[in-house]
């Protein structure tokens, strides 16, 4: 199973659009799962669910293969998390997907850290969903507890008022 | 309301990605930090009520977007009275442009300000990450080479 998933801030309509063509014409092959927030096109060749509770979310995050997803940065961080191949399509500020561009920024850094594959465009991918049953993501290590540490530090040093 | 000899400090952050790394934050930060969250600061009530849950009060200024003069100036407005009420003694937000403006007013009012840019920054920083680098009395970034690149912004981690 493919989860497509574009998060709940923002619909992605150009995305889950050009899936579900892929899915009527057998382009994508798989069963495919989508969440596709408040968009205005309504998939009709694969179920849908607009919003999904956590724990519903993150049992279809478990049970799929493969994902798709815009390139948001929490989403990209649970499919490393579930160790899913994640294949990101970036939205894009000229269409009205978010405020500006920088999806476009997260999905090439990530990309080129070996932890997604990228789908600048629509029609790329069909080739891309290729290459990712075979893509192993490079986990990623992070430090969230030196972030806090740092900043608690920082905090130390202010005056408690009535010192 | 926190009471005159509390330590009051707010954390902010905008709904989905943001207030997702606030939350990571946080969770890190047990046990880390001298004093406890005492407000919470968000722009839609579906993340309200995610903070909500600590038990803190929680205030929702609402979104702004450069693209909506008027909805920008009633979160200005809205952020002033709110730093007005609150008078935090520091501010620790995750982004982005609505907290940053709530981060303006309360420096104003006196308050320390730790911004962390969005770890969705990874080339440069964000709009109101470049205000805020002149504004906050801690800048992070989440991406080593962006803290190389920037003078004034420091990187010690990330959240994801």
């Amino acid at each position: 199973m493919i989860f497509l998933t574009v998060g709940s801030m923002f619909p992605f309509d150009r995305l889950v659009q050009a899936v579900d063509e892929m899915v009527a014409q057998k382009l994508i092959t798989e069963t495919m799962v989508a969440q596709i927030g408040d968009g205005k096109y309504e998939p009709r060749h694969m179920t849908f669910d607009r919003y999904l509770a956590k724990p519903d979310y993150d049992q279809r995050l478990a049970e799929a293969t493969m994902l798709i997803a815009h390139a948001g940065a929490g989403t990209i961080a649970l499919a490393l998390q579930h160790r899913k191949p994640l294949l990101v399509v970036p939205r894009l500020g000229k269409f009205k997907e978010h405020v500006n561009d920088h999806q476009v920024v997260t999905a090439r850094k990530y990309g080129e850290l070996g932890h997604v594959l990228v789908a600048s465009e629509m029609s790329e991918i069909p080739a891309q969903l290729a290459a990712l049953k075979h893509f192993r993501p490079r986990s990623r290590e992070v430090r969230p507890q030196e972030l806090a540490r740092r900043i608690g530090v920082f905090l130390e040093t202010l005056q408690t008022p009535g010192n | 309301m926190t009471t005159d000899n509390e330590f009051r400090l707010v954390a902010g952050a905008s709904a989905g990605g943001h207030a997702a790394e606030l939350n990571i934050l946080l969770e890190a930060a047990r046990g880390l930090w001298p004093t406890e969250v005492s407000v919470y600061i968000t722009t839609m009530q579906i993340t309200a009520a995610g903070f909500a849950r600590s038990g803190k009060p929680v205030y929702v200024v609402g979104e702004c977007d450069r693209r909506k003069p008027l909805q920008a100036l009633a979160v200005l407005l809205r952020t002033l009275w709110l730093a007005a009420r609150l008078r935090p003694h520091a501010v620790v937000t995750t982004g982005s442009m609505p907290i940053a403006l709530f981060c303006l007013w309360a420096k104003l009012f006196g308050a320390k300000i730790v911004w962390i840019d969005s770890v969705a920054q990874c080339d440069d920083m964000s709009t109101s990450g470049k205000l805020m680098r002149r504004v906050a009395d801690l800048c992070l970034v989440q991406w080593p080479d962006l803290a190389a690149r920037i003078p004034g912004v420091e990187y010690a981690g990330e959240v994801l």
